[in-house]
């Protein structure tokens, strides 16, 4: 029986108090709670702030199903994982290797790779469009100095780089932490196994493969599920960046929510977007708390 | 032997050169901020400033100062009032275990967990019409409600893990003497965990002095709208004209979360990286 410990009086009196401790955390927390439910309402409405919300049924969902501007926006969010997804479990392992040769100033280097994750995204957002600015960003500067003017190009004015520029602002601000979460497993590693390893005459890079790389799954699990999950987050860099642009070549979903509610007014339409959203992200989600709760 | 040495000088350069690599996008701002407008134009990135021109800085203060009010206004209680809040919760899905065969700790921490992985923009609207119906928009606390809700997972999931480390037998000796489980929390947990209650304090700071889509919805005022609001719209007005000011700006507001930051990586690192969430 699952309530049975209602009988007992004891029991009973720490339900009531764990209820008392729970209650103001569920009470705050059931705005996010609320908010999300309400985005599953709000898709079968029709709602342009104005009059009040209309019950229209499917008709958001086939919409959607058909809007090319919400096709392209998917497009966009999916580019977006696929590179960072690519970024996430290549550079970082590469640099954590690297930082696990014992060298000093230890302190140094976990603070230059932290620090992005201080900034807010409009502050990276103003960054990376300083760094690709057409006429004294860093990037066409370096490449000028370097003899490789044909290279140089308007970066975020382009309709074919502007996404990616927002891409490898994003990566940006995640390589440190993966970084330093691959660094810190690497690190859990038992030395003696390499050891072992290494006296039966295994070659560095059959240790790598053989050895690190299994005892780092869960790592890699975690990092590829947080990439997943941060390419679905993807909002205020694209919006400080592009906004979009040029000519919706940079919108994800996240953004096209944002245009659709509070550009053109069509809130319940954006809702069913979100909805959607909810929908794609859901089992990464439920990966993710796999992953993050096992651990007790 | 001098080929080890060598080989160690060369990864000492290669590390160096990767963190210079990493940290050149807010180098290149910083350095941009302290060159006055008609250098940037006609030297180039690379033109060394003939003097330090901090006017940049005034500038931008002057415009972005009510912002950064604003955001200390909302910051300050929801930061404090949403980690002790969860502190609470923590407690008891950490300590206060009810059943047996269905564990509604995993269960209850589990669905606080869940809101860090949802994309928070799907609730952008809904929060807009819930603020809307309630009258709240363009006060400070709608945006206060607001932070301290969606802080929840977040402080719930790092403080639980941090109460679950905390050796049970304090506590088996105070409940033998009597004491309440308010009592134990209060006089116990509490003074036990305040180094990382005070941690935790300055990163929800942090994160909601960074958070940008809460403000952009409930506040189009300039009264209460918020610095990453704020900094979002002066880019807007500035990007063409202004860039050296845009920068001083971006540093500006770049500064406190840095500084902070920097102060605590070594909280960061024991709370975060081992159990790795994000609010990204």
């Amino acid at each position: 029986m699952v309530f049975s410990f209602f009988h007992n009086k004891l029991i009973r009196k720490k339900f009531i108090i764990f209820l008392i401790f729970i209650a103001p955390a569920m009470i705050f927390y059931s705005i996010e709670l609320y908010c999300i439910l309400d985005a599953i309402l709000m898709s079968f409405h029709r709602w342009t702030v104005l009059s009040p919300p209309q019950y229209v049924g499917l008709k958001n969902f086939i919409k959607l199903l058909n809007d090319e501007y919400v096709h392209n926006a998917a497009m966009n969010t999916f580019k977006w994982m696929v590179v960072s997804l690519i970024a996430s479990v290549t550079v970082p392992i590469l640099i954590a290797l690297l930082l696990n040769c014992k060298l000093r100033g230890e302190t140094l280097y976990k603070v230059v790779f932290i620090l992005p994750q201080a900034l807010s995204g409009v502050a990276v957002g103003v960054a990376w469009t300083w760094m690709f600015s057409p006429s004294f960003g860093v990037i066409n500067e370096t490449l000028r100095a370097l003899g490789l003017k044909f290279l140089i190009r308007p970066w975020i004015g382009d309709p074919s780089t502007a996404l990616y520029t927002c891409v490898v602002g994003s990566i940006w601000v995640s390589t440190g932490f993966y970084t330093m979460i691959y660094l810190t497993r690497l690190r859990d590693i038992p030395q003696d196994l390499l050891e072992a390893a290494r006296v039966d005459g295994a070659s560095p890079w059959q240790v790598f493969i053989y050895i690190t790389l299994p005892l780092m799954r869960e790592a890699f699990a975690i990092v590829t599920t947080l990439t997943i999950l941060s390419s679905f987050k993807a909002f205020d860099i694209v919006l400080t960046m592009t906004r979009g642009g040029p000519h919706h070549a940079s919108e994800v979903l996240g953004l096209r929510i944002y245009i659709e509610g509070f550009e053109l007014f069509r809130m319940g339409y954006a809702s069913t977007i979100s909805t959607a959203l909810l929908l794609l992200s859901l089992v990464f989600v439920i990966l993710y708390l796999r992953l993050i709760l096992r651990r007790r | 032997m001098t080929i080890k040495i060598l080989k160690r000088i060369l990864l000492y350069i290669i590390v160096l050169l990767l963190c210079i690599i990493y940290v050149t996008p807010l180098l290149s701002i910083l350095y941009a901020s302290f060159k006055t407008e008609a250098e940037l134009v006609h030297g180039g990135f690379w033109s060394i400033p003939s003097r330090l021109y901090i006017k940049n800085y005034i500038v931008a203060w002057n415009e972005l100062n009510r912002y950064i009010i604003n955001t200390i206004i909302i910051a300050v209680p929801s930061s404090i009032l949403s980690v002790f809040i969860a502190s609470l919760a923590s407690y008891a899905l950490a300590r206060i275990e009810i059943g047996k065969s269905f564990k509604l700790n995993e269960y209850l921490t589990a669905l606080f967990v869940a809101g860090l992985a949802i994309p928070h923009t799907m609730c952008l609207i809904p929060l807009f019409r819930l603020m809307y119906n309630l009258g709240l928009v363009n006060t400070y606390l709608a945006q206060i409600l607001t932070h301290i809700g969606f802080g929840m997972p977040i402080c719930v999931f790092v403080l639980r893990n941090f109460f679950l480390t905390i050796p049970k037998e304090l506590e088996d000796a105070a409940r033998i003497d009597g004491c309440s489980e308010l009592d134990i929390f209060l006089r116990i947990i509490l003074p036990l965990s305040k180094p990382a209650i005070v941690t935790m304090i300055c990163f929800q700071f942090i994160w909601i002095w960074n958070t940008l889509g809460w403000g952009l919805v409930l506040a189009s005022d300039e009264s209460v709208m918020p610095i990453a609001v704020g900094l979002l719209k002066y880019k807007g007005v500035y990007a063409i004209l202004g860039w050296t000011q845009l920068c001083a700006g971006a540093i500006i507001t770049s500064l406190p979360p840095i500084v902070i930051f920097v102060l605590l990586q070594k909280y960061f690192y024991e709370a975060f990286i081992g159990i790795t969430p994000t609010r990204r």
